[in-house]
């Protein structure tokens, strides 16, 4: 039986693996098979190989089992929790660099509009912080944060 | 074809079975019956794809195969050549691991690696598909590159905790499965249930990873298990689970499972444990060596000590089904026909048996005291599986006796392996229940349906006449003839003899917890 969907309680595996389309394929298949509530899955590469960053709606507990069971993969070299992370797009016209300071997220302004990155809880409370300084806001959802080490 | 002809060369014995199905389930009943790797070939296409219900019967219950598969060659891959099919496409769900080899020079260490990855952690069946331009050419790399390291040695803080628990438990019970045999910890098994003196539950696959006519062998649980089995899990306080993983036809409803238990779960892939239920303690480990570690944590307990009252209480709530057995001994019927192959085979005997009524009424009233003798397709429950598996068994053991338990159904979806059993002389014994019916269905049509037998009710043909056209020899017996000669006749025969038992259509397996209830919804008497 499928782990049910949370809604709230995502975790992000990051996998890197070998082997090219096959696989990837298996890869796939066995998210498929295994039934794991993927909410999210980004592919990228590198000189040393692919790479998938897979969001999981589901408890730590069961993110964890399913790791095992990536990991179990011949092709994948490695397999572990990676952050997931929330970025949103706010107008605002407070000291929102005060606000991100205190809430412990990064943020910047591009063209008059401030990029948030941070935690789910953290993204929370920085808009808190801000309150009805906030004119207007985009939330893009939970998203995993990739590895650094390769370009997507 | 380029296999076929460079195959005389080599000194590999080569068995041409009839149907690449009937090619992978040999090669598991070797592995299964040995705990080494089986192998299998097939043609591309339709060759492959016959393997397909093969693969899935041993990975479902952890078999080390290797299947190798023809393809068509590189540049006509992708082309809807003749004969060209994707198999490992279609096998990614159920085989370990595949390969298509595209290198000529990958094609020795791929081989090698095949094999490991088939028979280490978990086994596995692992395909290695080879495009036929590859087999034509030749190579220059022998190299061998290893994927993967070994496990490590086990070392959990789960290992002390676990000791504890098994001493302080007052309803322990031991739950050994298919992992105990393919971990070849037998022996382990049996010194851990004697140094605690905890009593000891197999899942069907388990069966016979300890002796049934042990003190301490309680029977095994689920859906079709002993009543009083079930009930003592549903009693425990303690479970110790090594190499199971807690299949839905142990469990049944998984909220009322063993509800008062604390549970260590031994196994050795990592995502087993807490899949269906949550461990008190779960120790990602080889069975042999997980107990070897506990044992060391139990040296200071002295053997047989413990749970005594338990085990009395146990062995009472066993003394109305022995009590049941006995009477029906000397009735014509599925127990009388078990009971003769028992008597006659003697302790060697290797039994296989297919899938459906007869499968559970084996499992039930045989007693198994060799290790590794009872050889069943467990997760897949693939009918079919018996008479092409017992011919792995009976190449690996030619002087022990084979048996194969076998239903009206399930013997007629292989049985032009008797064409091979002819061919290399092989000594299996067959033993069909022939109730006209696939049986277990038409039992769960009777409980659950309303006696609606709905596509059940099957013919079959005369296989007295059907054998003898075989070359081999076959007997049909019916209530009021000497079942205990026929089978006696039988195992005296040179070579393969077929015997088959008319019974009673409506038989039944008792008791049967229904799909996804519990022991308390348990059905154990006739006339449901």
């Amino acid at each position: 039986m499928p782990e049910p969907a949370t809604g709230v309680a995502l975790n992000t595996v990051e996998v890197r693996f070998t082997g090219g389309m096959l696989a990837l394929n298996r890869l796939l298949m066995t998210l498929q098979n295994k039934r794991m509530p993927v909410a999210g899955f980004t592919l990228g590469h590198d000189p040393e190989g692919m790479r998938a960053t897979i969001l999981l709606d589901c408890p730590t507990e069961p993110a964890l089992r399913y790791t095992a069971i990536i990991s179990a993969l011949e092709d994948v070299t490695e397999a572990g929790p990676a952050q997931t992370i929330e970025v949103a797009l706010v107008e605002t016209s407070a000291d929102w660099q005060t606000a991100a300071g205190r809430a412990g997220v990064e943020a910047h302004e591009n063209e008059g509009t401030v990029v948030v990155t941070g935690e789910l809880e953290k993204v929370d409370g920085f808009l808190a912080g801000l309150g009805d300084d906030v004119e207007d806001v985009v939330r893009m959802g939970p998203v995993a944060r990739p590895d650094v080490r390769g370009g997507v | 074809m380029p296999f076929y002809d460079a195959l005389p060369d080599y000194p590999l014995r080569h068995v041409l079975t009839r149907h690449e199905q009937a090619a992978a389930h040999a090669a598991d009943g070797y592995a299964r019956s040995t705990g080494r790797v089986g192998v299998c070939v097939a043609t591309s296409g339709p060759g492959a794809t016959n393997l397909v219900t093969g693969l899935a019967t041993a990975q479902m219950d952890s078999v080390p195969l290797v299947a190798i598969t023809g393809q068509v060659g590189r540049p006509a891959l992708g082309k809807d050549s003749f004969q060209e099919t994707n198999v490992m496409g279609m096998t990614l769900p159920f085989t370990k691991h595949s390969f298509l080899v595209e290198d000529p020079n990958e094609l020795y260490p791929t081989m090698r690696r095949a094999f490991e990855i088939a028979r280490s952690g978990r086994p596995g069946p692992v395909l290695i598909d080879v495009p036929k331009d590859v087999q034509f050419a030749a190579t220059n790399d022998n190299g061998y590159r290893r994927l993967k390291e070994a496990p490590p040695p086990v070392e959990s803080p789960g290992l002390e905790r676990t000791a504890m628990l098994l001493r302080s438990a007052k309803r322990p019970l031991i739950l050994a499965g298919h992992g105990v045999t393919l971990g070849g910890a037998e022996m382990e098994l049996r010194l851990l249930a004697e140094r605690t003196g905890i009593p000891v539950v197999t899942t069907l696959l388990g069966i016979s990873a300890f002796p049934d006519d042990h003190p301490l062998y309680l029977g095994w649980p689920g859906m079709h298990g002993q009543a009083s089995v079930n009930r003592a899990i549903d009693r425990s306080d303690l479970l110790f689970a090594v190499g199971m993983r807690f299949d839905d036809r142990i469990t049944g409803a998984v909220h009322k499972f063993a509800k008062d238990a604390k549970v260590v779960h031994i196994d050795i892939d990592p995502s087993e444990l807490g899949k269906v239920i949550k461990p008190t303690v779960g120790i990602a480990a080889d069975a042999k060596a997980a107990m070897r570690s506990i044992l060391g944590h139990l040296d200071d307990i002295s053997e047989g000590e413990g749970c005594e009252q338990w085990r009395e209480e146990l062995a009472t709530s066993q003394e109305p089904e022995r009590r049941r057995k006995e009477s029906v001994r000397d009735e014509y019927g599925p127990i009388q026909v078990m009971e003769a192959i028992k008597g006659t085979a003697g302790p060697n005997l290797r039994l296989v048996t297919d899938v459906g009524q007869h499968q559970m009424w084996a499992a039930q009233f045989f007693e198994f005291t060799k290790a590794n003798s009872h050889i069943t397709s467990g997760g897949l429950g693939t009918m079919g599986f018996a008479l092409p598996a017992a011919m792995g068994v009976a190449f690996a053991y030619p002087d022990e006796p084979v048996w194969v338990i076998a239903g009206d159904g399930g013997i007629q979806m292989n049985i032009q392996e008797l064409a091979t059993i002819r061919e290399f002389g092989l000594n299996i014994k067959v033993a069909v229940l022939n109730n006209g019916y696939l049986g277990m269905v038409r039992q769960w049509q009777q409980f659950f349906h309303n006696r609606r037998y709905s596509e059940t009710p099957i013919t079959g043909p005369d296989y007295e006449q059907l054998t003898a056209a075989y070359g081999l020899s076959g007997r049909t017996i019916s209530e009021g003839d000497d079942v205990e000669e026929a089978v006696k006749w039988a195992q005296e025969q040179e070579g393969c003899t077929f015997l088959d038992f008319h019974i009673d259509p409506e038989a039944n397996v008792y008791p049967m917890i229904p799909s996804g209830m519990s022991v308390n919804e348990m059905i154990e008497e006739d006339g449901a």
